[in-house]
This record gives C-alpha cells, sequence and structure tokens, in this order.
C-alpha cells in the first residue's frame, strides 16, 4: 500500500501540484493544512506516514510547526519543501532532524525522500 | 477633490439615512401636534425619542460593521495588486467580508507562489544557458541563446518588482524576512 502523506502549505496552488505528484506514485494524501498550527493538529488526527512541509507560512512557520511534530512523534517523517535558498536551509532542515529538504521547482524529489523515508 | 469619508459608501448611508430620518420626525411631530391630551402628546414625544436615537444607531453601526472592513479590504488589496505581496487582510469576523478577505489572502499567496516558481525556474535555466555559452556554442546558435537568455532575465526582473511575504531576495537567492530558526533560538533563550 501507498504511504499516507499530509500535505502542509499555504498555497492551494501548490497543495493541488504536490498532491497530484504523490498521487502519480500511488500515494495517499490523507490530509491538508494551511498552517503550521493545523498541521501540528491534522498530525496528531490522521498519523500520517509522512508531512510535506512549506516553510514561509502565515499563521506558524513550517519549522516551528517541525519542531513541534517532532516533540510529539520523534519518528515523524518530515520533508521540507519550500521556495527558500537550498543551500541556506536543507542544512537547518537536516538538523532538527526532517528526512530532507527539496526546492519547490524540483518538487518531484519529495517522492524518492518519502519512499526511503 | 472629495474627502475619502464622505465618498462611496459612507455617503450613499446618509443619503438613504436622512431622508428617511426627516419623514420620521416629521410624522412625530405631526402625531404629537395631533395628540388629544398631554397624556398622549407626552407618550407620542417619547416614541418619537426612541424611533430617533434607534433609527441613528443603524448608519453607525452599518459603517462600523460593514463600509470600515470594506474600506480596509479594499485599502489592502489596492497595495496587493500594486505588487505588496506582504500585505495581508486582516480577518475580524467569519462573515462575507472575513471570506472575501480570506480569499483575497489566498489569491496573493498563490501569486506569490507562482512568481517564485517563476524566478527559480528562471533562475536556473539562466545558469544553464550562461554554462552552455561559456563551453563554446556554433555562432548561429548564439543569438539565438542570447535571446533566451534575455528572457529569462526579463523574467527574473518581473519577479523583483513584487515585496513578498516573510521572504527577500539575497542577490539570486531567496532568504526567509525572519529566519525561521533564529526566531526559535530566540524563544528558547
Amino acid at each position: 500500500m501507498g504511504k499516507r502523506v499530509l500535505i502542509v502549505d499555504d498555497s492551494s496552488i501548490m497543495r493541488k501540484m504536490v498532491r497530484k505528484t504523490l498521487e502519480s506514485q500511488a500515494m495517499t494524501v490523507v490530509g491538508e493544512a494551511k498552517s503550521g498550527r493545523e498541521a501540528i493538529e491534522l498530525y496528531q488526527s490522521l498519523k500520517p506516514d509522512a508531512v510535506t512541509m512549506d516553510i514561509t507560512m502565515r499563521e506558524m512557520d513550517g519549522f516551528t510547526a517541525a519542531k513541534e511534530i517532532l516533540a510529539i512523534d520523534p519518528k515523524a517523517k518530515i520533508v521540507f519543501l519550500s521556495n527558500l535558498d537550498e543551500d541556506k536551509y536543507s542544512e537547518d532542515a537536516k538538523q532538527l532532524g526532517a528526512i530532507g529538504y527539496v526546492n519547490k521547482h524540483r518538487s518531484a524529489e519529495i517522492l524518492t525522500l518519502i519512499e526511503k523515508g | 477633490m472629495r474627502s475619502e469619508k464622505f465618498s462611496g459608501l459612507r455617503r450613499q448611508v446618509w443619503i438613504y439615512f436622512l431622508p428617511a430620518m426627516c419623514v420620521i420626525l416629521a410624522a412625530g411631530a405631526y402625531l404629537i401636534y395631533e395628540a388629544e391630551n398631554d397624556y398622549l402628546q407626552y407618550r407620542a414625544a417619547a416614541a418619537m425619542f426612541f424611533a430617533v436615537v434607534s433609527l441613528l444607531a443603524i448608519p453607525f453601526l452599518f459603517i462600523r460593521n460593514i463600509v470600515a472592513p470594506l474600506e480596509e479590504l479594499l485599502s489592502v488589496s489596492r497595495k496587493i495588486t500594486e505588487g505588496y505581496l506582504k500585505e495581508t487582510v486582516p480577518i475580524r469576523n467569519k462573515d462575507e467580508i472575513g471570506k472575501i478577505g480570506e480569499q483575497i489572502n489566498a489569491l496573493s499567496v498563490n501569486l506569490q507562489e507562482i512568481l517564485l516558481h517563476v524566478w527559480n525556474h528562471s533562475r536556473d535555466s539562466a545558469d544553464i544557458l550562461k554554462r552552455i555559452s561559456y563551453g563554446g556554442i556554433p555562432s548561429d546558435m548564439a543569438s539565438d541563446i542570447a535571446a533566451v537568455r534575455q528572457s529569462m532575465e526579463d523574467m527574473q526582473s518581473m519577479v523583483k518588482t513584487f515585496e513578498y511575504y516573510d521572504i527577500r531576495m539575497d542577490e539570486d537567492r531567496l532568504m526567509a524576512e525572519e529566519d525561521p530558526n533564529r526566531r526559535e533560538k530566540e524563544k528558547i533563550s
């Protein structure tokens, strides 16, 4: 059975794109969150196998949300998916305990990370 | 130029309200005048007083709850239209005006996403074309490659004219305006 994934992004267009990418590889999108705060709530109720997490979001940013999710479940598999500079932020993402960092314009790379995760 | 305070909906509220108020005052005055005794006159005056006070509350409440939020919506959407995507409509209520505000914010988020997508792709493509150019290209292709590079750079210039929510451009790198990690560290310390 395909992995169950939670998409976290404040842009509806991006959520749609990520959903399409994941579903093309038979993964199941169990939920979509528009902010970090919503992501924490949905993570606890849906218990997904993986989370794709944007960084800049209006209510709560992705780094803060990931930190809280990892505090609740240290085994959480989080992939950051952002427009921010990869060189600078991929290291921060790894230090936080995420399984990876993917730039949004190469979003198909999340598939390999989630599959390996 | 007409003052903003008395233009548009605000002006219309008063245009509709004042004639209605005049009619009520005239009807009240007629009732007081026609009252058969002091007691009825007193009751008619009291009724008119409460009617006027209640009526006066309507335009003020309408302006405070509907016109003012709409003006705020207009002001923020105007800024977003001008390219200030860091602006957001404050959502104070869950009513229709609040929902329009949420939709404007969602549109702004999507526009930012599309522009940053264009930025990342055009930057990568421009870099690739630069590398191809350094590698030496046949002279008949040189002008085409230069034209494509120019298109990429034009796209980047267009994207640069906007101001983004929580994102700044450090040369060609996209950085968080407020470094989320730094914010976290500050919160902990």
